[in-house]
């Protein structure tokens, strides 16, 4: 059970310091937490939008992150830590992620990782091309099985690769011709939600 | 055109489908052509006609199982939640983070049937006197994120979620959160742990989810699958639903068959159907790619473990495979032929369940990585005599000892292997060669 400040649910406290997102996003926060019955709950999604925002988790961002869902730093820096897909360090323009797991390494994901290599001129291990443009490491199942192997860059899938489309989809990428989605959460709609948890409360 | 299978395809199946059936429509996703199809119908009847209680008793006698790889029975679930006049509030989470290698339905069902999903949330919210669904997605999905939240927008814009769902005294919210890339997150209490804003901590059980689940709540988890066979069931009964399938696991699944066939994809099957069909039925899988021998599968998603091809005409139901020594698991199928390494796909398998453990116990926390070790030494022709010994030892010892499954899941798969290709494991700790410099760990 959390033990820390239990008697300020719901409510994004006020912040310290200066907030890394814009005004408008703030807002959008301060009004989806009044949605869960405690404010960290919004957390991993709050994390998302920070390090889309800053380009990584920060310390700031991470103290900010604290003091808006009234947590201690340490408590955000040991749930972000827990997930793959939060970084502190400034990430490249363009990540990419391989699936190196069961039904991709069938289908050939050394294959795709080569090219990708051979492409980037990235020796086995690095991590980060020498410009800081892209990085690349594997990561656990996507969920890509029946359409293996498959590389994620910036959370878009590309799907049943061989080292000959993998080139051609970093030529594309690179070139500008194809154009890498936003995040997610950024752009998602906010829902109507007519009768939100601490109407509940009220009534109970 | 009777579709089955994702990617869509032209053939006729030969049996009755209802979660693939419209799948090949274009724009599915959106509320008004979903609608035109026949979306929120039963909804809009259950809300006027049929009593909560109704549907949770239809929904039990259907036999409906749960398809997030458990398969325990849906409606006997539902009946754990407290009565209705207990005034506490009640949820549903929705068990979006499919990561159990080899699957990957939902996803399919979340990009291109959302109103389906979310249809099914609301009549299983309703069954149950739910003030609001959870749902979390993994964090990987953000395409399928996207359009979930974009279609759940729609539903709200048009009184289908929100206060007085359709003009009746029925309300619900549907919130939607994004994961941030942990499989553990998907056992049901780890989930509910991220959906918190913590680390993705499986809890001990009990106190079971019904009695205390989100935020202390009771709360009912069911994977996304299952809630989209509701509707289903809701609008023809529970007499039709045992039409398909067998007696005790009946009702369609969605099966996904990856590896070494001529046509992966996911197809919505019978549930009795045989792992030879799926693989070999030009309808499904079509055979092994170049025509190669098939050598081993797994049933039912990574956990489930390897079969040796003696084993194809299982009958794919949580019954059968459980007595072949495996299980349903999720469905998914995974092929590898002749030319496939038992011990490398068994340690891919283990980095796999070393990198998720979450850590809270000790036999999970240093099993896995254990297990990953001695098999990877193993497939670098550096095995030593014993290591198949310490390697059946170590997963005695990481069964039905922790807070979690995962620790069991990751153990399944070694003694699978060691059951049925054990002499691929001691040839090549035969052919062993003095140790060389090697390396230690995951390839990034």
């Amino acid at each position: 059970m959390d033990t820390q400040n239990t008697d300020t649910p719901n409510k994004g406290t006020p912040n310290k310091g200066e907030s890394p997102l814009p005004p408008e996003r703030v807002e959008w926060w301060r009004k989806r937490v009044t949605h869960f019955p405690e404010a960290r709950a919004v957390l991993l999604p709050l994390l998302h939008d920070l390090q889309d925002h800053v380009g990584c988790l920060t310390r700031e961002a991470l103290r900010w992150a604290a003091d808006f869902v009234g947590i201690t730093p340490t408590e955000v820096y040991g749930v972000a830590t827990f997930y793959w897909m939060y970084e502190y360090e400034p990430r490249a323009r363009r990540q990419i992620a391989v699936c190196h797991n069961i039904s991709c390494d069938l289908r050939g994901k050394d294959q795709v990782l080569e090219a990708i290599r051979d492409e980037l001129g990235l020796a086995p291990g690095q991590r980060k091309t020498d410009d800081g443009e892209w990085s690349l490491r594997t990561v656990e199942c996507m969920g890509s099985c029946t359409t293996a192997p498959m590389m994620a860059i910036n959370g878009e899938y590309f799907e049943n690769l061989d080292p000959a489309k993998t080139r051609a989809i970093l030529e594309e990428i690179r070139s500008g011709k194809h154009e890498l989605p936003a995040s997610p959460e950024t752009f998602a709609p906010h829902p109507e939600v007519v009768t939100t948890y601490e109407h509940e409360e009220a009534k109970a | 055109m009777s579709g089955y299978a994702w990617p869509p395809r032209s053939d006729d199946p030969g049996y009755r489908t209802y979660l693939f059936d419209q799948v090949a429509i274009d724009d599915l996703h959106r509320l008004e052509v979903a609608r035109e199809h026949g979306a929120y119908k039963t909804l809009e009847r259950a809300l006027a006609e049929i009593k909560p209680e109704e549907i949770t008793a239809t929904v039990k006698s259907s036999g409906l199982r749960g398809r997030g790889g458990a398969g325990f029975p849906c409606g006997l679930k539902w009946t754990f939640m407290p009565k209705f006049d207990e005034p506490r509030p009640r949820f549903l989470a929705v068990n979006a983070d499919e990561s159990e290698p080899g699957t990957c339905k939902d996803r399919v069902l979340i990009r291109e049937r959302p109103h389906l999903l979310i249809e099914g949330i609301l009549l299983t919210t309703y069954a149950m006197q739910c003030r609001a669904a959870y749902i979390f997605i993994r964090g990987e999905y953000e395409t399928e994120a996207r359009v979930l939240q974009a279609a759940i927008h729609e539903a709200y814009a048009n009184h289908l979620a929100g206060k007085n769902v359709l003009g009746s005294d029925f309300s619900v919210d549907i919130h939607l959160t994004r994961g941030a890339g942990a499989y553990i997150c998907g056992e049901e209490t780890g989930m509910m742990e991220a959906l918190e804003g913590r680390r993705g901590h499986p809890r001990p059980k009990p106190p079971f989810p019904a009695a205390a689940g989100l935020w202390q709540k009771p709360t009912t988890v069911n994977n996304v699958e299952t809630i989209c066979n509701v509707p289903k069931i809701v609008e023809h009964g529970a007499e039709w639903y045992h039409e398909m399938g067998t007696e005790k696991s009946p009702g369609n699944v969605l099966a996904g068959i990856s590896g070494h066939v001529k046509q992966p994809g996911v197809f919505e099957v019978p549930l009795g159907i045989t792992a030879r069909e799926l693989i070999y039925d030009p309808k499904f899988g079509g055979g092994i790619l170049g025509d190669r021998e098939l050598k081993a599968f797994i049933p039912g998603g990574s956990s489930a473990g390897f079969l040796p091809a003696s084993k194809l005409d299982v009958a794919m139901t949580h019954d059968d495979l459980k007595e072949a020594g495996t299980m349903l698991g999720t469905a998914s199928v995974i092929a590898l032929d002749e030319t496939a390494s038992i011990i490398r796909a068994t340690r891919v398998i283990a980095d796999f369940y070393h990198d998720e453990s979450c850590g809270q116990c000790s036999q999970c926390r240093e099993g896995t990585g254990w297990l990953a070790q001695i098999l990877r030494r193993i497939e670098h022709g550096q095995g030593q005599p014993d290591d198949l010994d310490t390697l059946l030892d170590l997963c005695a010892n990481m069964k039905g000892k922790t807070i979690c499954v995962l620790s069991d899941a990751a153990a399944w798969p070694v003694e699978l292997a060691l059951e049925h290709f054990r002499s691929e494991f001691e040839q090549a700790i035969q052919r062993a060669r003095p140790a060389v410099a090697m390396s230690s760990g995951q390839e990034l």
